[in-house]
């Protein structure tokens, strides 16, 4: 019988800003995406003042103002450095885990006895307070919906923590969740199946699972049996480190044009070339891959990717931007609205050493002084201070992918001359 | 291409032997050296690494900016860099970085008589005293400080 833990942050953002600076502790804190557009992290404060998630901060300037709510720019630097010491102990808790997002992990709970469990939970959440201060939010099921409807659920309790395991503690949680709340129903199905009159979960649940798939795509059909117990969505282990890299991202905004599609994935492949470089490994063929969304079920839906060989495995940016925008080249297909792209490599290599001796080699040593020069001047005076002109694009879409952040905290825990000071 | 196995060129750069086999042609350039190899070659060891003593639980250690004289008697001063580890339970004589009315600073964590109390360590400053109604609570114990000597 599989059992998976979702553990997330509370308003990761805002609480990784709060570790820093304990007087947030008593203000509204938010959190603005790229460009300081929207607000895609609230506390509990800024959502009672009525602060939506995504709403535009031209809406909301005046509302900060008078409620004294501290705005920041989003502190990627902080928000990674946070994950990643969140995710080494969960480590310590179980082996077989999977990363989801910066700032949520599923955890394989079957080997804890099904007694336990709470305990244990309890146990992970406050080792994580202690060790880096987030507060953190528990949710454990048979399957990844009931663990994410669990660790929802577990929001409101004092302890934070909600064990799933028993099917009759399933039966009364869902029995009052509403049917937005659960993983993957999305705005159109939940439209759908409210003319039903389906409100709760648990409605859901017993639902024809033939009927669910045709309201909902095979997405819904999955939901149903998830919501019963039987998993339909695997724990996806990361690969161990070293055997491969990717680079992806949801986009912030659809994207809808080729040119936009080509800057972002020449994007990710400087910032591959950066990994590659920073380990000391080459590699010899990227994937490529770009997808819509599978939550915009309404929407045409398309999935592809496409692996590229490189003559000879390097980490040079340039090189990997060449072989990533062949890709785009022959995997772009106008008419859908893309949610997220990324570059992956599976065999990584030691990078081949020039042999000057033999072969008139001056393009390999110019193309490494070039990243050279280039790491350092990004690692003295910050990221993407300067960067392939192809992840620039022409004039007009200059600044699809360029990112402000006009209210960004100090970068404490990764650069020496951003400490936090204390008297 | 896989690395079946890893030798080392004299500059110590891993090569592939992968790529060796795919030239077959000896190596060259760097890797001639004639004369006997270097005998501590056997004995290379991996550098001193500073994190093993500074560092003792480094998920849970951050680095904090010391701007303050409170604790110069102890010999922190303005400038310094302070390791403070959240993983480790307070205890008496411990240097603690204490949240006070939300104001991060460093004290001295003491036993008096059952209760525990935070001082400074300089004795040109006023006795600490934490007045009514003043919120504190403990950030992380102090295990280590790094100074540069030479400005």
């Amino acid at each position: 019988m599989t059992a998976l833990a979702l553990i997330d942050g509370n308003s990761f953002y805002c609480s990784c800003e709060r570790v820093f600076d304990a007087k947030l502790e008593k203000r509204p804190v938010i959190v603005l995406s790229n460009n300081d557009g929207c607000a895609v992290a609230r506390t509990s404060e800024a959502k009672a003042l009525g602060i939506k998630m995504g709403q535009p901060m031209f809406q909301i300037r005046d509302l900060c103002r008078e409620n004294k709510v501290a705005v920041f720019s989003s502190n990627y630097a902080l928000y990674g450095d946070m994950s990643r010491r969140m995710n080494t102990i969960y480590d310590t808790f179980s082996p077989d885990n999977e990363i989801y997002s910066i700032d949520e992990t599923f955890l394989d709970v079957a080997p804890v006895p099904k007694g336990q469990r709470t305990e244990w939970a309890g146990d992970l959440r406050a080792t994580t307070r202690q060790w880096t201060g987030i507060p953190c939010s528990v949710g454990i099921g048979p399957t990844k919906t009931l663990a994410k409807l669990a660790n929802k659920a577990s929001k409101h309790l004092p302890g934070g923590v909600l064990d799933l395991s028993d099917p009759r503690e399933q039966a009364r949680v869902m029995a009052d969740f509403p049917i937005g709340d659960v993983w993957g129903i999305g705005r159109a199905s939940q439209a759908k199946l409210l003319a039903l009159g389906i409100r709760f979960a648990g409605q859901v649940r017993d639902m024809d699972s033939k009927l669910a798939r045709q309201m909902m795509t095979v997405v819904g059909e999955k939901i149903v049996h998830e919501l019963n117990g039987i998993p339909c969505i695997a724990l996806e282990t990361v690969a161990p480190q070293r055997k491969g890299c990717a680079v992806t991202r949801s986009f912030g905004s659809r994207v809808t044009m080729k040119v936009e599609m080509e800057q972002a994935v020449a994007g990710y492949a400087t910032r591959l070339g950066e990994k590659l470089r920073r380990h000391n490994l080459a590699t010899d063929q990227v994937t490529v891959f770009m997808h819509t969304s599978r939550f915009n079920d309404d929407e045409p839906q398309r999935s592809v990717s496409m692996t590229v060989d490189i003559p000879e495995a390097t980490n040079d940016s340039l090189q990997l931007i060449k072989a990533g925008r062949r890709a785009v080249d022959n995997l772009w297909l106008s008419g859908f609205r893309y949610s997220k792209a990324g570059i992956i490599t599976q065999d990584l290599v030691r990078p081949p050493i020039p042999q000057r001796a033999l072969f008139d080699n001056l393009d390999h040593e110019r193309a490494a002084a070039v990243m050279a020069a280039m790491d350092e001047a990004n690692r003295r005076w910050g990221r993407a201070t300067v960067v392939p002109a192809a992840t620039m694009g022409g004039p007009k879409k200059s600044q699809s992918f360029s990112t402000k952040f006009e209210m960004r905290s100090p970068r404490f825990t990764t650069r020496w001359d951003e400490l936090p000071e204390c008297r | 291409m896989r690395i079946s196995r890893v030798v080392l060129a004299p500059g110590g750069t891993p090569v592939p032997l992968s790529t060796l086999l795919a030239l077959k042609i000896p190596l060259v350039g760097q890797s001639v050296h004639a004369g006997f190899p270097s005998p501590a070659d056997d004995f290379i060891e991996s550098m001193i690494d500073l994190n093993e003593v500074l560092v003792q639980n480094p998920t849970a250690s951050y680095m904090w900016r010391v701007v303050g004289d409170c604790m110069i008697d102890v010999k922190i001063f303005p400038g310094d860099v302070v390791i403070v580890d959240r993983s480790l339970a307070p205890r008496h004589r411990d240097v603690v970085l204490a949240i006070i009315d939300g104001e991060p600073t460093l004290k001295r964590l003491n036993r008096r008589g059952g209760v525990m109390v935070l001082q400074n360590e300089n004795t040109k400053l006023p006795t600490f005293v934490i007045s009514e109604g003043t919120e504190v609570s403990i950030w992380g114990v102090v295990t280590n400080t790094i100074r540069a000597i030479r400005k």
